[in-house]
């Protein structure tokens, strides 16, 4: 799928949260709401952020299950200290802060990533119309994820905020709690990883030609 | 600005997040050297390649499940303590805690054996004659028949009573030759005067008989010798 069609497709559900928000539920009352204990609120808040959490926590760390265990355990420390949030600050950030800390934590607990065969092995299970695209599409994630998993947790948090999520520079200093300086330099590093990583992969690939 | 400058600043380059000046250099740059040229087409493929992989496709029975186990956890941690307490554990717990006890003070009984009471060797009551063994070390002089009448414990802070008649208690003297507890002739002058009496108390000899309980005092009649 075109990265504008993520792009769309993420602002699709973004709109559709806003749109339900603007109508009755803002974002700001809504997490004054689920402070107030409100559990409705709750599930919507999960519901707007939910695939955002997800797809971070998938490229962070590489597979299903941990996206999934991830996402629960960030939820979880979003509902037990939603009461000190701050509604002048941006929920986002915060939120994506959080994720990339589980992450960073949940990747410490497990050394292995996912390699290559299983992502294969759960494109092979898919139905027959466009199989072949699902395989290919399945290879692609797991390069990618391997292409991220070459790279240290500080460069694939950086990379994957600023690159693959679209955030500024700066916001992701804000988010990791680093200077935009010290960012750049380490989404530097991450790009040239990368490259060096897809150039190795198209070499082989030629030669098995 | 030469080519190793411009490979430094590539991966920064193709995102846009060089300075304008910077920016500026590197296009004239780009713009004239082939190689680096290549190399800034290279970081933008990649880019594109980094941003063209999809994610997994979740669907709503994955989001749905999720938020499902996420109220359930918040559940479970709200639950209150004695309900998700396992009693049977506790239960197994406290019994091998008590059975664990009673094994212990059991044993700690029959090994222990029961002390005897000390001996007071000091003490006596009136009219009791201690052995000799009872003489406490630093004491010089004894009488047994002092003692045995007028003994008493001497402390630094108690009163020394030597002749006191009356004691609940008599316990042997710990005092040196400070207290004499001999055995005392009592010798009583009488003069023409029936009112003046004089009486001496001399210290004398151990009794020979250490049954003999009774002094009999000495008297001296002056007029016997003429005058006073």
């Amino acid at each position: 799928m075109p990265s504008e069609a993520i792009g769309i497709g993420l602002m699709h559900d973004k709109l559709k949260c806003e749109q339900r928000d603007s109508i009755s539920h803002p974002i700001a009352l809504l997490i004054a709401r689920a402070q107030s204990g409100d559990a409705d609120a709750f599930d919507q808040l999960m519901i707007c952020n939910e695939r955002r959490v997800v797809a971070i926590a998938w490229r962070l760390l590489g597979n299903r299950d941990d996206a999934r265990d991830a996402a629960q355990e960030t939820f979880l420390r979003v509902y037990r200290h939603l009461h000190k949030f701050d509604l002048e600050r941006d929920f986002g950030g915060w939120l994506y802060r959080i994720a990339v800390n589980v992450c960073r934590d949940q990747a410490r607990k497990r050394k292995t990533v996912t390699s290559l065969e299983d992502e294969t092995e759960a494109a092979g299970l898919a139905t027959e119309d466009g199989l072949e695209n699902r395989i290919l599409q399945s290879q692609q994630r797991a390069l990618v994820i391997k292409a991220l998993s070459s790279l240290s947790q500080k460069e694939r948090a950086a990379v994957v905020l600023r690159d693959l999520e679209g955030l500024a520079t700066e916001e992701v200093a804000r988010i990791l709690g680093s200077t935009p300086t010290t960012i750049r330099s380490q989404i530097s590093s991450a790009r040239v990883k990368i490259k060096n990583f897809r150039d190795r992969y198209l070499k082989n690939g030629r030669k098995e030609r | 600005m030469d080519c190793t400058h411009v490979e430094r600043f590539l991966p920064l380059f193709v995102e846009g997040e060089l300075t304008t000046e910077l920016t500026a250099s590197l296009q004239s740059h780009l713009f004239v050297c082939q190689k680096c040229s290549e190399s800034a087409a290279e970081f933008e493929a990649s880019r594109e390649w980094l941003r063209s992989s999809d994610d997994p496709d979740f669907d709503q029975q994955f989001f749905a499940e999720l938020r499902g186990s996420v109220w359930q956890k918040i559940e479970d941690n709200e639950r209150p303590w004695f309900r998700s307490f396992h009693w049977g554990w506790a239960a197994a717990f406290a019994l091998l805690v008590l059975f664990a006890g009673v094994v212990f003070f059991a044993q700690l009984k029959q090994t222990v054996p029961l002390r005897a009471m000390p001996q007071s060797a000091s003490v006596t009551r009136p009219g009791h004659r201690p052995e000799e063994t009872a003489i406490k070390q630093g004491a010089t002089h004894t009488s047994r028949r002092m003692v045995a009448r007028h003994r008493v414990r001497v402390r630094d802070s108690e009163p020394r009573q030597l002749l006191e008649p009356a004691l609940p208690v008599i316990a042997e003297t710990e005092q040196t030759a400070d207290v004499k507890t001999l055995e005392a002739f009592r010798i009583e002058i009488h003069t023409a005067d029936p009112s003046i009496r004089i009486i001496w108390l001399v210290a004398g000899k151990h009794a020979a008989d250490p049954d003999e309980s009774d002094i009999e005092p000495m008297t001296i009649n002056l007029t016997d010798f003429g005058g006073w």
